[in-house]
């Protein structure tokens, strides 16, 4: 659990870091945020980034495979192949007041601006493989059998008051608990750092 | 529990607290009766640009008396039915579709189909609060007119598909973040039976207080349980006090009382800006309850500023009182200016909404 303030420096350490260490497929889910205030009221700040999606490509012949999984996809096959849609996925790590730890919203938009459905979410290379296969799905949320909160779902951007897709907090919380117990000095800095990794676990945030 | 089953083989202290508890279970039973049977009036007006060919004109207003308690997916069977029956046209009504409905007020704000009714009024209540005053001097409350649309919803500003079963998940959410704000986990929601949680959701959509309360009565903290240092008067059996004295011994809610959860659910609102939620511990760390004034005071200052101390007692005020404070602003719960005397652990346990919540919405004073 961390306080408000926690999280506010935590997120701005982590900005500060990744802005001088340099670009890799290992660091990219640290880079590129930056932290917005609301207009207004103190006290609601979020990190924030835009980043590209492609629609995935799912292969019969491979149950196992997804794109996901490969390595990115390099400059020569995206400029040559027409059919890759290019998506645009707004992402916003903020603070959960009730559970008091950082929550992942986020929102993806088509080319044309439109925000889109979840089914058409799932159809891009936002996800890990076992989310788009849980049980459970509407078109409002997917759910876990018998968890007491579905695993995503929509809600209010607590800052922006806009509607957003998030993963619910219960999930990351017991995860990072687990890894932090094992670090033997835990920064509060880590521990955004630490939440990031295992968010990567649901959600794939290269870019 | 004695074997020979009369209280007259009680102990005295345990009658005196059974009393005691009946008397404030009774106020809590009141407010919660009171709160749950709050309504609001509603004016409702298709958008005229989106009447279908050939409506009945001269009927276009619907008006409801809406529980606050309830949302607005649950009053769209209703609200349909008033406007298939009466106002449009047979051909027209099957095409429009079940969940693309959505609401505006008069002056344009966006109604969020997961609020509670009572939350939407009253924040609406407040937002007419900054405005130059023109038409609030009236006593009785002034019916919300909404405009109904009924095609295209903002999906960028507004939560896809108003179902009931949508609208169930959201609220059996926030009730779920109301007991781990209160105990730091779901356990008490999670632990009940699957057909005991659904009860809950029955209970508002039928809109029954008895099946409603059946179940939240396991999983709502009570005012029954002492506090930790009461400031109260001296016992009295013979009292109508809804405090206990401090010197009763535990009853059975103890544990599980309102002034002894982690924290009480608060958010509050503002006519702009984002919605405020923090902890509110039920005691201060003086031991003394948590009122509504001090919430205010540490979060909105400048509209309820702290009350500066008594001076100290001179020959010619040998009691002095604190100067009187003129707060800029008054805090509306469950549509009722609340005294700002009133402790926040018995706000969660008396005037929550039935999502758990106590919404305080607060409006400006002219």
């Amino acid at each position: 659990m961390l306080t408000r303030s926690e999280f506010d420096r935590a997120c701005k350490d982590l900005i500060a870091k990744y802005a001088s260490i340099s670009h890799s497929l290992a660091t990219s889910p640290m880079k590129g945020w930056s932290w917005n205030e609301h207009s207004s009221v103190s006290g609601f700040g979020y990190m924030s980034r835009d980043v590209t999606r492609l629609k995935r490509v799912p292969s019969i012949d491979d149950p196992d495979f997804c794109m996901s999984d490969t390595a990115e996809p390099d400059e020569a096959t995206m400029n040559t192949s027409i059919e890759h849609e290019i998506f645009t996925c707004r992402q916003y790590i903020v603070f959960s007041a009730t559970f008091q730890v950082p929550c992942f919203y986020f929102n993806v938009y088509n080319s044309g601006g439109t925000p889109l459905s979840l089914d058409g979410m799932l159809e891009t290379t936002l996800f890990r493989p076992y989310v788009v296969e849980s049980t459970d799905r509407t078109s409002f949320s997917i759910g876990q059998h018998r968890a007491p909160f579905p695993l995503l779902s929509q809600g209010d951007h607590p800052t922006l008051g806009t509607p957003c897709w998030y993963f619910h907090p219960c999930e990351t919380e017991v995860a990072v608990g687990e890894l932090m117990a094992e670090k033997s000095e835990s920064n509060t800095s880590d521990l955004i750092e630490t939440w990031i990794c295992v968010l990567g676990s649901v959600v794939d945030l290269r870019i | 529990m004695s074997t020979f089953g009369t209280t007259r083989h009680h102990s005295p202290a345990v009658q005196n607290y059974s009393n005691r508890d009946r008397v404030t279970n009774y106020h809590t039973a009141l407010f919660r009766r009171l709160t749950w049977d709050g309504t609001v009036p509603l004016e409702i007006r298709v958008d005229p640009k989106e009447l279908p060919a050939n409506s009945e004109r001269g009927l276009e207003c619907y008006y409801i008396q809406a529980p606050r308690v309830s949302y607005l997916p649950l009053l769209m069977p209703e609200i349909r039915r008033f406007f298939n029956e009466l106002v449009f046209d047979e051909t027209a009504a099957m095409e429009l579709k079940d969940d693309e409905w959505w609401f505006e007020t008069a002056e344009g704000t966006l109604l969020k189909w997961h609020w509670p009714i009572g939350l939407i009024y009253d924040n609406h209540s407040i937002s007419l609060s900054t405005k130059p005053s023109s038409s609030r001097s009236s006593s009785k409350p002034a019916s919300l007119r909404l405009t109904l649309h009924l095609a295209s919803p903002p999906n960028d500003k507004l939560l896809l598909a108003p179902t009931p079963e949508a609208c169930k998940i959201a609220f059996m959410g926030q009730l779920k973040e109301a007991d781990f704000i209160r105990w730091g986990n779901t356990k008490r929601i999670t632990g009940l039976k699957q057909q005991e949680q659904d009860g809950l959701w029955e209970g508002i959509k039928e809109h029954n207080f008895d099946d409603y309360w059946r179940v939240a009565s396991k999983v709502t903290p009570t005012t029954g349980s002492h506090r930790a240092q009461s400031p109260g008067p001296p016992p009295s059996s013979a009292s109508m006090h809804t405090r206990p004295p401090s010197a009763d011994p535990a009853g059975p809610s103890e544990r599980d009382g309102a002034y002894n959860v982690r924290s009480v659910p608060v958010r509050l609102y503002l006519s702009d800006g984002p919605v405020m939620q923090d902890l509110v511990p039920p005691l201060l760390e003086d031991g003394t309850p948590h009122t509504l004034r001090h919430y205010l005071t540490s979060h909105l200052p400048l509209l309820f500023p702290p009350q500066p101390p008594a001076p100290p007692p001179s020959r010619s005020n040998p009691h002095p009182r604190p100067p009187p404070v003129q707060d800029l602003a008054y805090p509306l719960i469950q549509g009722i200016p609340a005294p700002l005397e009133s402790e926040m652990a018995w706000l969660g346990a008396c005037l929550a909404g039935a999502d758990g919540w106590v919404n305080i919405c607060v409006g400006l004073r002219t």
